[in-house]
């Protein structure tokens, strides 16, 4: 047994120890601390903007090295630290970081998962760009800064607008006999030629439907037969309409009965299958364009066929946005960037590789790109244009958990009237949180 | 000065005291990361509170009415159910028949054994990703397989039927490892002479095994059909990675529909996730209680 009060030089030995450790630890911590603090303070040095988005495509390549440009360009100045992460990652990873003040200075996102984030007042209005010295408000088309907007303020800042097109294959329209220079008029015609177009034996599909991780393209069958699928201002579901239980029977008929799609694939899926000459018309948007071209595909590009109503598609886009807690030189120096994206050199560079077409009218008016027959395909919308769900805080909840599930079931075969009864309420149910 | 901090120092060494300061960090740990968060989330389970930390009010137990009305949840209840209900009997057996067979120390066996446990220390996100690739209906080598031998091309986990009993085939095989080493132990202290006795009056193995191993190895067995079945009602990691809960939402289970609710895509109904997580902790006490009342029981009768 140890006397209390004897001289123990080891003891004493362990407690100088043990505190030294305090000590070191605190160290650890605080030099931390101090790090990150000289990193925010460092205004006059070099202000850091970190940028978070979803270009996991083949458009990486081409953003990527404009980064870098940009990066060499100003030096000492700015420095963009992007990080390019799948959109589902993304969806998770950025409401936590805003809530614990982690979050990066500038994302790149579409308006319909930006809802959310502009109801909580996640990301903070950016107005004040347009005034910013050297950016020319005029020189954007009205349309795409409209992108943004919502309850009269501007969220969103011009990255790309697209809309959603029709692709068809060329050569296998020739092979079927089918003219290759004239894509289906209608959906009937659409629905013929998907048959003409299958061949099992060989692998070959006549019209693709992916059943997850794609564009709404369900929905652009549902205008044009005169539907919808929400009473946006009423904020009602009317997806169990007499004419799209029409339109979803009609869809179930050529996927299920006519298996002129293959089951279960998601969009990636689907894009490695028309890329590979296995399918031969596909809806989706203009990002599959650089690709189709680098694999020597001869495809044609258009508006989708028209329905008995309507010709639609979605007009969709993607703008950047600054998360809430940036401070103000951190959002003047996201702005320096989005300044940089939005010239006529970058522009031109951007549409020019990936396909997209420019909103920027001095982008627009450019030779090269006027000479570019894919970009003036996918420039004009002309009336067909539509924005998907728009306002609507939980869309992409609708799109993912209901809308593409019951794409999912028809696919597979399950009787769409029932599935569209059950799909109506389960929106009615998510439409009850809308504020 | 001195004096009073050593007289406070003393005070701690004294070995009773001293007890508390061993158990202190692991104390600490389980604070932090179990208890706050299990009372967080009772917390947040009555409140409207989305993944950005908003509080939206305070709602009682609006949230726990719901789950009663919510077709999904009910759905992802049977999925786990289902899952629960054949990979946990089927885990238990392959772990129980082989660990019969590799307990005896022979250098083959051994070998065996470490074979066997090789999966259950990969991790489930590995497995899954390698197994999707081996099991892809277009581009897997099973498939291709059972082509090859005449039989019809299963989609494994892209069919609405087939998903399932994939995703539990992949679980038993990663994790009876496991079990298997835990079996192995206790059958190695089963002692010899209650065989030589049973031979003695003329038992066969199969008597044998069904006497004396089964008898014996309750405690270790009680303990691996517990802890799998807690584990297979938190099933997520190689759903997550396999099929992200689809075809037709088959392999949903409740904790893929948790992070569906409350992570997945906005409105992230952190509230309602969490009352679905209470429902799920209340749902695993009760059956592990319950488990566990019996297997006491059964270990009492017998001994």
């Amino acid at each position: 047994m140890y006397k209390a009060g004897d001289f123990k030089p080891t003891r004493y030995l362990i407690y100088i120890l043990a505190f030294a450790m305090i000590v070191v630890l605190a160290a650890c911590g605080g030099n931390h601390n101090e790090k990150k603090e000289s990193a925010s303070s460092s205004s006059g040095k070099k202000a850091m903007i970190t940028f978070w988005n979803t270009f996991t495509g083949s458009d990486a390549e081409t953003l990527k090295t404009i980064v870098e440009d940009y990066n060499k360009k100003n030096e000492g100045k700015f420095e963009v630290k992007m990080d390019i992460m799948p959109a589902d990652q993304f969806n998770q990873k950025l409401p936590p970081s805003i809530a614990t003040g982690t979050a990066p200075t500038l994302i790149a996102t579409n308006p319909t998962t930006a809802a959310a984030y502009i109801q909580n007042g996640s990301i903070v209005p950016v107005d004040d760009f347009y005034s910013v010295d050297g950016v020319n408000k005029d020189d954007f088309e009205p349309s795409a800064m409209k992108m943004g907007e919502s309850n009269g303020k501007l969220y969103l800042l011009p990255m790309q607008v697209f809309g959603i097109q029709f692709y068809w294959n060329k050569d296998l329209f020739k092979a079927a006999g089918l003219d290759p220079d004239s894509p289906p008029a209608d959906f009937d015609q659409l629905a013929d030629y998907a048959v003409k177009l299958t061949d099992e034996s060989k692998n070959q599909y006549g019209f693709a439907m992916p059943i997850k991780g794609a564009p709404q393209y369900y929905s652009m069958f549902i205008w044009g037969n005169g539907g919808d699928m929400v009473d946006v201002a009423n904020k009602k579901s009317v997806l169990d309409s007499p004419e799209n239980i029409e339109t979803f029977k009609w869809l179930a008929d050529l996927a299920a009965v006519k298996k002129v799609t293959p089951k279960g694939l998601n969009g990636v899926e689907t894009d490695k299958l028309f890329l590979s000459g296995k399918a031969a018309m596909y809806i989706t948007g203009p990002w599959l364009a650089a690709g189709l071209k680098q694999n020597n595909i001869n495809f044609g590009v258009s508006l989708p066929p028209k329905g008995s109503a309507a010709q639609a598609t979605i007009a969709d886009g993607v703008g950047f946005a600054v998360p809430k807690g940036a401070s103000e030189e951190q959002k003047l120096a996201a702005y320096d960037f989005v300044k940089y994206w939005n010239s006529t050199e970058v522009g031109k560079k951007w549409s020019l590789a990936i396909g997209f077409p420019p909103y920027l009218k001095s982008v627009a008016a450019d030779s090269e790109i006027q000479a570019n027959e894919t970009i003036k395909q996918m420039s004009n919308l002309g009336e067909a244009g539509r924005t998907f769900l728009p306002g609507i805080v939980g869309a992409d909840r609708i799109n993912g958990d209901v809308l593409f599930p019951l794409m999912e079931q028809i696919v597979s075969g399950l009787d769409p009237v029932q599935g569209v009864k059950k799909a109506s309420n389960s929106i009615d149910e998510i439409l009850k949180s809308e504020p | 000065m001195m004096r009073s901090i050593r007289h406070w120092l003393n005070g701690w060494n004294r070995p009773e005291k001293a007890a508390y300061l061993f158990i202190a960090p692991a104390l600490a740990v389980l604070l932090l990361f179990t208890v706050v968060p299990l009372i967080a989330t009772l917390v947040i389970s009555t409140l409207d509170m989305d993944v950005f930390l908003q509080v939206k009010g305070f709602i009682g137990l609006d949230h726990f009415e719901r789950l009663f009305q919510d077709d999904r949840l009910i759905e992802s209840a049977k999925h786990t159910l289902y899952f629960a209900g054949i990979e946990v009997p089927l885990q238990i057996i392959l772990a129980l028949l082989t660990a019969v067979y590799v307990s005896r120390n022979t250098r083959y066996r051994k070998f065996l054994r470490s074979v066997y446990f090789v999966p259950s220390i990969c991790s489930f996100t590995a497995i899954g990703i390698v197994a999707s690739f081996l099991l892809d209906p277009q581009t897997g080598v099973y498939p291709s397989y059972l082509e090859n031998l005449g039989l019809p091309r299963l989609e494994f986990f892209r069919d609405p039927s087939w998903a399932m009993p994939s995703v539990i085939a992949l679980t038993a095989w990663r994790s009876f490892g496991y079990s298997m080493i835990i079996l192995v132990a206790g059958i190695q202290s089963i002692p010899e002479s209650y065989y030589e006795a049973a031979q003695l009056d003329g038992a066969g193995k199969a008597k044998q095994f069904f006497a004396i191993t089964i008898p014996m190895l309750m405690p270790s067995l009680s303990f691996c059909v517990i802890t799998t079945t807690i584990a297979a009602m938190q099933v997520f990691d190689q759903i997550f990675v396999t099929t992200q809960g689809g075809p037709l939402n088959k392999t949903e289970t409740i904790v893929g529909y948790i992070y569906n609710t409350g992570f997945k895509m906005a409105p992230y109904d952190l509230g309602y996730a969490s009352a679905i997580s209470v429902l799920l902790f209340v749902a695993i006490m009760a059956i592990t209680l319950l488990m566990n009342r019996y297997f006491l029981r059964r270990e009492a009768d017998l001994a």
